[in-house]
């Protein structure tokens, strides 16, 4: 689904919020795109999430929405976009691989990607989460899983990444 | 004490509060405790050294695509829907091999004269025409496409020879899954790049500035699910709807309906423009032809200027067609050798050109061969 048209907005909002929404992007907005390219592996796709979640965020920004914890929201947007992708991707076999070619300089990006590849979906998401830097109360609400759960599942996906990691990177 | 859970282990590992000294003394005479504990402890850093990695692969230009959507979203329907900065798509893209080939799913050069003022705006046509190009052409029989490319520029990744006329063939076999094959023929009528799969075992050959290659993958696993061609023909459509169309401001888009076709012309760019920004590409000029009633494209030309210089594509179909099962004789379905080309072999995945990248970078580490820039 397309974010709403920011156009509405009378100008001054529409500035304001734009400004708002860049000063974000500047905080977050790298976290979020490897999060996006770690549940994709695809660029492109990522890339459009990241552009969508922020879109997303200036409608929220300009609807006075909730601002206790935008990075949260981010995450839980992102996590969201990057769901309907994957749901997409199932549906049309044919989508999606990421078949622009890496530079050489973006192969280990590469390699962490096909390790996650290994992993559930839900999986990936709390390693990834986790690795942002997310507490346990906002994985919870990024993935919409019950924040008792968190701890049980995180340490078994935690435990099965370290297994592939190691195996793609030959560590013990 | 019996020994924690995963959960609570990990919660040690998190700084928990709260009195830890039995975990504490549990874990010091309990090896199999402290190895769990060394693989969730593993498991955190790697977590974090995935998202530094993976937040690093993050493009520049995003924060200027962003505030460009921002500026047109809503101001109508294609802007609305992903624009993206040619000169940016291109940069990142300009060293796919079939950067070139998905253009060409374009097709067919024509020509823009007057016509009725249309009935339907240009983001209509283009949203019926990239429907029409995402669809499936067929599920049985083979798939065959085959494209005209002139080039008038300098060299590039895509097309490594610069100035002269390239041909495109791509095959799919429905009936055999993980049979296809992708050709690029330079000017010179030798094999630029190709790529070919039977089965499990896939072959690429791409000539660089540095050397050719011939590279060999042996899939393991599951046959990857993705059907070459219809990938392909996402990606023509990403090019020519994201790239040079949809990264155009509305302003600079003309529609004009004739009786056998539909014409979307980009203009000039706007001064200040995300696509005006200075960067290896900047399109000046673009033409994409659609068929009247299928919105299928026919054709595409771009100008402007690549690395500072002036380049022309013009892009046309030659061949798109379904042929019965096994009209396609074997030996078509397989590329030539190419002589002096280094020959590497590794497992596949399904995207080909990491693998090859992957492959060639190893290499180069081995002190085997020079980097593939």
């Amino acid at each position: 689904m397309e974010p709403e048209p920011l156009m509405t907005l009378e100008e001054p909002e529409r500035a304001s919020a734009e400004e708002r929404v860049l000063t974000l992007y500047r905080e977050h907005g790298r976290r979020l795109y490897g999060y996006a390219l770690g549940l994709l592996g695809n660029r492109a796709d990522a890339e459009d999430v990241v552009q969508d979640a922020f879109l997303r965020l200036g409608q929220h920004l300009a609807k006075k929405g909730d601002e206790a914890n935008l990075r949260g929201w981010l995450y839980r947007v992102a996590t969201n976009l990057c769901r309907d992708r994957q749901r997409g991707r199932m549906r049309h076999a044919g989508a999606a691989p990421d078949s622009a070619g890496p530079t050489p300089t973006a192969l280990s990006a590469i390699a962490i990607e096909r390790v996650l590849t290994r992993l559930k979906p839900r999986d990936r998401e709390l390693v990834l989460l986790r690795g942002e830097g997310l507490s346990y109360a906002e994985i919870a609400v990024s993935t919409a899983t019950n924040p008792s759960s968190i701890g049980t599942l995180l340490a078994r996906a935690l435990r099965q990444f370290a297994e592939e990691y190691a195996r793609e990177f030959g560590k013990e | 004490m019996t020994c924690p859970t995963d959960d609570v282990l990990l919660a040690q590992l998190e700084g928990a509060h709260g009195d830890v000294t039995p975990l504490s003394q549990h874990l010091a005479g309990c090896a199999p405790c402290q190895k769990r504990l060394a693989g969730l402890l593993s498991g955190l850093n790697s977590a974090r050294i995935a998202a530094d990695t993976l937040a690093d692969a993050t493009p520049n230009s995003l924060e200027a695509l962003i505030r460009f959507r921002f500026r047109t979203s809503g101001a109508t329907t294609l802007a609305a829907h992903r624009p993206r900065p040619v000169a940016v798509w291109l940069a990142r893209h300009r060293a796919a091999v079939y950067g070139a080939a998905a253009v060409a799913a374009a097709v067919v050069v024509a020509f823009l004269v007057g016509g009725p003022t249309p009935q339907v705006s240009a983001a209509q046509v283009l949203d019926r025409s990239e429907a029409a190009l995402l669809a499936p052409a067929a599920t049985s029989g083979i798939e065959r496409l085959a494209y005209a490319i002139h080039y008038e520029g300098p060299s590039f990744g895509g097309l490594p020879a610069g100035t002269g006329d390239y041909l495109i063939e791509a095959l799919c076999d429905h009936d055999r899954p993980g049979r296809f094959k992708l050709a690029l023929t330079g000017p010179d009528g030798a094999l630029v790049r190709g790529l070919v799969q039977e089965g499990r075992e896939r072959r690429l050959v791409m000539t660089t500035p540095k050397g050719a290659f011939d590279l060999r993958f042996h899939l393991d696993g599951e046959l990857p699910s993705e059907d070459l061609m219809a990938s392909r023909r996402q990606q023509a459509a990403k090019t020519i709807f994201d790239t040079l169309v949809r990264a155009a401001e509305p302003e600079r888009l003309g529609h004009i309906e004739r009786p056998d076709a539909h014409i979307i012309e980009l203009g000039p760019p706007v001064a200040g423009s995300p696509d005006a920004i200075q960067g290896l590409v900047e399109v000046e000029h673009a033409r994409l032809v659609l068929e009247h009633d299928t919105y299928r494209p026919r054709a595409i030309e771009v100008e402007g200027r690549l690395m500072g210089e002036t380049f022309k594509l013009e892009v046309r179909a030659t061949a798109n067609e379904i042929l019965p099962g096994g009209a396609v004789e074997d030996e078509k379905w397989t590329l030539p050798e190419v002589s002096g080309a280094v020959v590497l072999e590794g497992k596949g995945t399904r995207h080909p050109l990491a693998d090859a990248a992957e492959l060639i970078a190893d290499a180069a580490r081995a002190s085997r061969v020079a980097p593939c820039k």
